[in-house]
C-alpha cells in the first residue's frame, strides 16, 4: 500500500494572503470641565482627523464623560476590549496610546518565554527512538 | 456665660485704670450698654399652670378677640341672605386697595342656599394656572428684553445699528432724553425705512445726516412719541449739529473704516415656542423690520468716536431691549464707534464644549468613520444603537419592573405601581 499523506486542513493565518485588523472601533472620552483632559481635547481638536483618515477601518466614537478622567478605549474581533487612561498626557502621547491600542490584538497581555512562535512543529522532524544513533545497553 | 464675662470684663476694663491707661472705644461702648446676667423674675412671670390652661383655652383678650371675629362673619352672612347673592363681593381695605373677596354664607341662616355635594359646576379655586391668571391684575408681564436672544444676521445688525443710531441722534438733536427712546413701542416698518435710510457723511468737519425726504425727521421724532420738534428748519437743518457747530454726540476724527465682516451667515431665529403671544409679537417684527430695510445696508456705519458716553449706552441699552443681547463690560469700555459695537455683536461667543467647537464639527462632516456624541453615552444608548432596548424595555415591562431607575415613591414609570 502506497504511503498516504496526512489529510490536513490548512490553518489559516492572519497576515498569509490577507490581513485583517484586529481593532474594529476605538472610543474616545472626555471631560469639557476636568483639567486633566485638556491634553485630550487638543488631541481631539488637532490629531483625530488625521488619525482617523489613516485608520479608515477602525470606527472611531467621542463623546464626553463629565467629571471623569479621560480614557482611550478599544474593542477587538475577539469580544474584548482595553482601555487607557490618558489623564494628564500630551496630544503627542495620546497619539502613541491610540497607535498602541489599534496595533493590538483583543489578547490579554502575557509574558513571552518561547523566542519563536509558529504552527510548524519541527524543520528537521521530530525526534523518535527508532532513528538516529542506536544506544545499546 | 461667655457673654457675661466679655461684659464683665469691658466693665472692669472701663472702670478700674489700665495699665497702659487705653481702653479701646468697643470695649467702652460694652460697658455702657445694659445688660442682664439673670434671668426674667419669677414674680413677672404667670404660673406655670395658668401658662398652661392660657397656650390650651386662651385668655380673655383672646376670647373676645374671637368672638369680634365670629360676630362679624355672621353679620356677613346675613347681609348675603339680605342681598340674595352669593357672588363676588368688592370689598376695600384699610389701604384703598380693591379685593373681590367670596360671600360668606351661613346655611343655618340662609334657607334658601343649597350646598353642593360634589364639585360639577364649581369654579376651581388654587393650582399655579389659577394664580398666573390672577396675579397681578391678570396683567401678563412681558419683561423689558425679550426672553430669548435675537439671532441677527451682519446685514440685520447693520440696519439695527443705524436705525438706533439715527434715532439716538435725532433724539440728541432735538436736546431730548435719551431714556425715553427705551419706552415701549411698537414696530412701525415705515420708521424704520426712514431712520435705516439715513446717510452719514463728513462735511466741512462736522458730521451730517442725510435723510431720504425732507419731512423724516420730524416723522421719526413723532414715532419716537416725543412729539413735534422744536428746531428751526434751515438749509442744515439735517445735520446733526449744537449750538457750538460741533458734532452732537460724535468726534469729528477723519477716520476712514471700512465694515469687514468677521463672522459668516448667522443662524436661524431661536425657537419662539415657549414664548407668550405679544413678546413672540414683537420679536418677529423686529426681524421683519431688519430684513426689510436691508436697502440701507449698502452704506456703512459712521466711523466716529462717541463723544458722549451716553449715547453709546443708550445705543446699547436700546439694543439690548429690542434683541436681548448683552456686551461685556471689557468690550464696552474699548468700543469707541458704531463700527466697534457692531463688531462686538456679530461676534459670537466662543463655544463652551468641545462637541459644538469648529474643529469637531469639521471633523464629523469630513470624516466617514467618526462619529462626535455632544452628549454622555449611556448604556441604554448603546443598547438602542444595536437595536436590543426594545426588546429588553418590553420585557421590563412585562415584568412590571422600573424600566429606568428605581422604584421609589415618585419614580416616573410607564405603568403604574402593582
Amino acid at each position: 500500500m502506497p504511503l498516504q499523506a496526512l489529510r490536513t486542513v490548512t490553518k489559516s493565518q492572519n497576515g498569509v494572503g490577507a490581513f485583517i485588523l484586529q481593532c474594529k472601533r476605538m472610543e474616545f472620552h472626555y471631560c469639557d470641565w476636568a483639567g486633566s483632559s485638556r491634553g485630550m481635547n487638543a488631541f481631539l481638536k488637532s490629531h483625530l482627523q488625521a488619525f482617523a483618515k489613516a485608520n479608515p477601518q477602525v470606527e472611531i466614537t467621542v463623546s464626553p464623560r463629565p467629571g471623569r478622567h479621560p480614557v482611550v478605549r478599544g474593542l477587538y474581533m475577539n469580544g474584548r476590549e482595553k482601555a487607557v487612561c490618558v489623564r494628564n498626557m500630551e496630544p503627542s502621547e495620546i497619539v502613541q496610546k491610540a497607535t498602541l491600542l489599534r496595533n493590538a490584538n483583543g489578547e490579554r497581555l502575557r509574558r513571552v518565554t518561547k523566542p519563536v512562535k509558529s504552527v510548524n512543529e519541527s524543520v528537521r522532524g521530530v525526534w523518535d527512538p527508532f532513528h538516529g544513533s542506536q544506544h545499546r545497553v | 456665660m461667655p457673654r457675661l464675662l466679655v461684659n464683665q470684663q469691658a466693665l472692669r476694663s472701663a472702670v478700674q485704670p489700665a495699665a497702659s491707661g487705653y481702653v479701646c472705644l468697643a470695649c467702652r461702648a460694652q460697658s455702657q450698654r445694659h445688660f442682664s446676667v439673670s434671668r426674667r423674675s419669677r414674680k413677672e412671670q404667670l404660673p406655670f399652670f395658668k401658662r398652661l390652661t392660657k397656650s390650651i383655652f386662651g385668655d380673655e383678650k383672646s376670647r373676645e378677640a374671637s368672638k369680634k371675629r365670629e360676630d362679624a362673619t355672621r353679620k356677613r352672612a346675613e347681609e348675603t341672605v339680605a342681598t340674595g347673592s352669593v357672588d363676588y363681593e368688592q370689598w376695600v381695605d384699610e389701604k384703598g386697595r380693591e379685593w373681590q373677596r367670596a360671600a360668606v354664607v351661613d346655611p343655618s341662616i340662609n334657607k334658601d342656599y343649597k350646598q353642593s355635594s360634589d364639585w360639577a359646576g364649581l369654579e376651581l379655586i388654587g393650582g399655579e394656572q389659577w394664580v398666573r391668571e390672577r396675579r397681578d391684575g391678570g396683567e401678563q408681564y412681558i419683561g423689558f428684553n425679550p426672553r430669548r436672544k435675537t439671532e441677527l444676521t451682519n446685514e440685520e445688525w447693520k440696519n439695527l445699528l443705524r436705525h438706533v443710531i439715527v434715532e439716538v441722534m435725532v433724539a440728541k438733536q432735538a436736546s431730548l432724553d435719551l431714556d425715553t427712546l427705551t419706552a415701549d413701542r411698537e414696530v412701525d416698518l415705515d420708521h424704520w425705512a426712514r431712520t435705516v435710510g439715513v446717510t452719514f457723511e463728513q462735511k466741512d468737519g462736522k458730521l451730517s445726516m442725510n435723510f431720504i425726504k425732507p419731512g423724516d425727521r420730524d416723522l421719526i421724532v413723532q414715532a419716537l412719541g416725543l412729539g413735534v420738534p422744536t428746531i428751526v428748519e434751515s438749509e442744515e437743518a439735517t445735520r446733526a449739529v449744537d449750538e457750538a457747530g460741533e458734532v452732537v454726540g460724535f468726534a469729528t476724527d477723519d477716520i476712514a473704516a471700512s465694515l469687514e465682516d468677521k463672522q459668516p451667515a448667522a443662524q436661524d431665529v431661536a425657537d419662539m415656542a415657549a414664548l407668550d403671544a405679544q413678546a413672540k409679537q414683537r420679536m418677529h417684527n423686529i426681524k421683519i423690520a431688519t430684513q426689510v430695510t436691508s436697502g440701507g445696508s449698502k452704506h456703512d456705519l459712521p466711523a466716529y468716536a462717541f463723544m458722549d458716553p451716553d449715547i453709546k449706552l443708550t445705543i446699547m441699552k436700546r439694543v439690548f431691549q429690542l434683541t436681548s443681547h448683552r456686551l461685556p463690560d471689557a468690550v464696552v469700555s474699548t468700543a469707541s464707534t458704531p463700527i466697534d459695537l457692531y463688531h462686538a455683536y456679530i461676534t459670537k461667543p466662543a463655544p463652551k464644549k468641545l462637541a459644538q467647537t469648529k474643529e469637531l464639527n469639521k471633523v464629523k462632516v469630513s470624516v466617514p468613520n467618526v462619529t462626535v456624541y455632544s452628549k454622555r453615552r449611556t448604556p441604554i444608548d448603546k443598547e438602542k444603537d444595536v437595536g436590543r432596548w426594545k426588546v429588553i424595555e418590553e420585557e421590563l415591562l412585562r415584568r412590571n419592573l422600573p424600566v429606568t431607575g428605581s422604584r421609589y415613591q415618585g419614580a416616573k414609570t410607564t405603568t403604574p405601581l402593582a
